[in-house]
């Protein structure tokens, strides 16, 4: 793949993702309730970037990731891959996906087999796949140990034998055996302390820069999201309300609660307390979903249409997309009530 | 610099600690988890205290408390809380400060409230304990005073519930109402509160404590790994490493000018806010935190600080000295580093 090629082209898309889950069937007296943990999603994602999907727990970004990688059949929808749709019910489709979309994990202690040896754990994926011959599993895993930073004398010790940060680091590598064009993260540094953090990150951007490769970056850090994303979609209750490239996003979201979101996340500065923030009221139930805007129970913003009709996504400016009645009035987070401020000065 | 001596801290304090040792055994001898830390804290702010995993944040608030996890035990020092030693107050005695003048938020909530246990019954709950005078409707009628004001809606309702009927936000709101219940709190002790909740609820919960904090003068501990937290809610820092205080400071000179290579390194490895950065490599610590089961002779950050001196660093622990008005610093060399950093800068640009 040439670099022109590989900036342009798209590793994926997904178009009108749906996934309901059934809960409470079983019981007298308790009819069966269908949520909706994933309601419409379509997305792109454009080789060798980062596409972040933010939003609060429950909001449907881990299951958009089990979507995708096919271990949840959406109810609707299609995930294309290099364009070319992908069938949950071949075995060759699925063998094109594994080889092309692979995943890391938030918690590096529960996502490697605690048996194995890191070379056995590692060997896998070319075994599986049959990527190489069998005598030349070594070299190749070897390789990997070493593109993830560690030393060779990590293969072969047992994950509890490792550091968090080590860990993750060998969950990386996992994900890269296979050459993935797209690897999926799904919070991969939230379980890492500060100092082993950053060179995770770093870690990450350099196998970008150098492979290529694109990345689904789920994440609820904000600060992280708008280091490493090319762009950022917000999910809320299901749904894409707001996305855009990422510049474009930090500089003045346009709907209400991404504007919550990126005024609620802390900054590490104690000169900039007290901005506009706080969201009242928690995340309503999928189970119970308001009529109109799923998000007008904390909208500050919230007007008599918003309980009428749902916004639809609609273009507000070169690749910005927003779900709101008023997005056109938002100009990022301007509009918003400010919270008490504790004056860091004391008293 | 006529503090010298005293615990390290600002004004009236309301806590003070002197030389506290958190020591667990093992099978060479014993190692402490905190070591001889000296502390005051002042009336009426919120003190941060942040550290990476494992560095005795819980352990420090858990021995203020009396509630070190066997075969754990302060070992040393003395806990004034008031003018009172609560190391050597009987477990009856302590308990009765425990949740009353006292009062803690721990890390878990949901292994700290009782799954069988309606919400109304754990919290009325504390009230028998503390206020055996106060009949069954006196009690109830507090309980829905208490979750007013930590601003849990249909309170009446949430009575009746059990804990895995609440979001984690409730549920974290209830854990700070049964610490205020009895009313007479003064000093709060939260460790990680919001470490499991989402951005915007966390945004609540800190407000919540900026308010208690402000309105009622309560006295704040807030135990957080996330330097954004402090940075938003504290008046002070201490900063610990390895079982110990490495640095303290209002949180305004922490952050404009920090003077241990910890702190600062920390500080470095955040990502900066703005485009320009972006993609840009993080600053890292190199390296891992010391095993504390044989924690080195010298300092304790030595194999990873990029000002080590061999010789100087590595020979003594060093103490916590006060640096100027109401900072303090544990490092033999914060003397000269301003300059180190200062020609670093310069080399580089
Ligand atoms: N039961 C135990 N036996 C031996 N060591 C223990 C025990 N419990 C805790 N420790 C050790 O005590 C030290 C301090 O633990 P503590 O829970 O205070 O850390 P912390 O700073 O609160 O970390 P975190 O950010 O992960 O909550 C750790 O090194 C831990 O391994
Ligand atoms: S549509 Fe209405 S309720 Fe929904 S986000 Fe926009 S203003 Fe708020
Ligand atoms: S004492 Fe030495 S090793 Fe320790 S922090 Fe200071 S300069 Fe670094
Ligand atoms: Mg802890």
């Amino acid at each position: 793949m040439t670099a022109a090629a590989s900036t342009t082209a798209e590793v994926l898309s997904v178009h009108d993702l749906v996934r309901h889950y059934s809960l409470g069937g079983g019981l007298p007296g308790r009819p069966r309730t269908r949520v909706p943990a994933v309601d419409g999603v379509s997305f792109t994602i454009p080789a060798g970037t980062t596409m972040a999907l933010v939003g609060e727990s429950g909001c449907g970004k881990s299951t958009t990731a089990k979507l995708i990688l096919q271990l949840e059949r959406p109810d609707r929808g299609e995930v294309r891959l290099q364009g070319e749709r992908v069938d949950g019910a071949s075995r060759a489709s699925l063998n094109r996906l594994r080889r092309n979309v692979q995943m890391v994990f938030q918690d590096p202690y529960a996502s490697l087999t605690p048996h194995l040896r890191v070379d056995a754990i590692l060997g896998e994926p070319f075994k599986v796949h049959r990527i190489c011959k069998a005598g030349e599993i070594a070299a190749r895993v070897a390789g990997l140990i070493e593109s993830v930073g560690l030393s060779a004398d990590v293969g072969r010790r047992f994950p509890h034998e490792l550091s968090g940060g080590q860990r993750q680091r060998i969950g990386i590598a996992r994900a890269l055996a296979v050459e993935p064009a797209l690897v999926i993260c799904d919070e991969p540094v939230s379980a890492l302390d500060v100092s082993i953090r950053s060179q995770i990150v770093n870690l990450l951007l350099d196998l970008q820069a150098s492979r290529g490769l694109a990345y689904l970056f789920i994440s609820h850090d904000l600060g992280l999201v708008e280091h490493m994303s090319d762009s950022v979609a917000v999910m809320y209750l299901g749904r894409i309300v707001e996305t855009a490239p990422a510049s474009t996003f930090f500089a003045g979201p346009r709907h209400p609660y991404s504007a919550a979101l990126l005024a609620s996340s802390p900054t590490p500065d104690p000169r900039q307390r007290g901005r506009p923030a706080a969201l009242r009221g928690e995340i309503a139930s999928l189970v119970n979903l308001p009529s109109g805007c799923r998000f007008r129970t904390r909208c500050p913003l919230a007007i008599a249409r918003c309980a009428e009709s749902e916004p639809v996504l609609l273009p507000v400016g070169r690749g910005h997309l927003v779900a709101c009645h008023r997005g056109e009035e938002m100009a990022g987070a301007a509009a918003l009530p400010a919270r008490p401020r504790s004056d860091p000065t004391g008293g | 610099m006529s503090r010298q001596g005293v615990a390290p801290g600002a004004g009236e304090p309301v806590l003070q600690l002197e030389g506290v040792e958190v020591r667990f055994p093992s099978p060479h001898g014993s190692f402490a988890v905190v070591d001889r830390l000296s502390l005051s804290v002042t009336r009426g702010e919120i003190l941060g205290v942040v550290g990476e995993s494992g560095c005795g944040k819980s352990m420090l608030a858990r021995s203020i408390v009396g509630l070190v996890p066997p075969p754990g035990r302060t070992v040393g020092g003395a806990i004034l809380f008031d003018g009172v030693d609560l190391v050597r107050l009987s477990p009856d005695e302590r308990r009765r400060i425990r949740g009353d003048a006292i009062a803690v938020v721990p890390q878990e909530p949901m292994t700290s409230l009782n799954p069988t246990l309606r919400i109304g019954d754990q919290l009325t709950e504390v009230l028998r304990a503390h206020r055996p005078e106060m009949s069954r409707s006196q009690r109830r009628a507090r309980a829905l005073e208490v979750m007013e004001q930590v601003g849990i809606q249909f309170a009446g309702q949430r009575l009746a519930q059990y804990p895995h009927e609440l979001s984690g936000g409730i549920r974290q709101r209830v854990m700070i109402a049964m610490a205020l219940i009895c009313g007479a709190v003064k000093l709060l002790i939260a460790d990680e509160p919001t470490t499991a909740l989402d951005v915007t609820i966390q945004a609540q919960i800190l407000e919540l404590f900026v308010r208690l904090q402000s309105e009622e003068q309560m006295t704040v501990i807030l135990i957080t790994h996330d330097l954004a937290v402090v940075a938003q809610t504290a008046h002070r820092v201490a900063v610990m490493y390895a079982g110990c205080i490495v640095e303290l400071a209002p949180v305004l000179d922490l952050f404009d000018a920090p003077l241990h290579p910890y702190t600062r390194g920390l500080l470095e490895t955040l990502p900066r806010r703005g485009a320009s950065a972006s993609k840009s490599h993080l600053a890292t610590i190199a390296g891992a935190v010391p095993d504390l089961a044989r924690p080195p002779a010298g300092c304790r950050f030595f194999n990873r600080c990029p000002h080590a001196l061999a010789g100087i660093c590595d020979a003594a622990l060093p103490a916590l000295e006060p640096v100027a008005d109401e900072r303090w610093v544990r490092c033999h060399r914060w003397r000269e580093l301003p300059a180190v950093a200062a020609a670093a800068v310069g080399a580089a640009s």
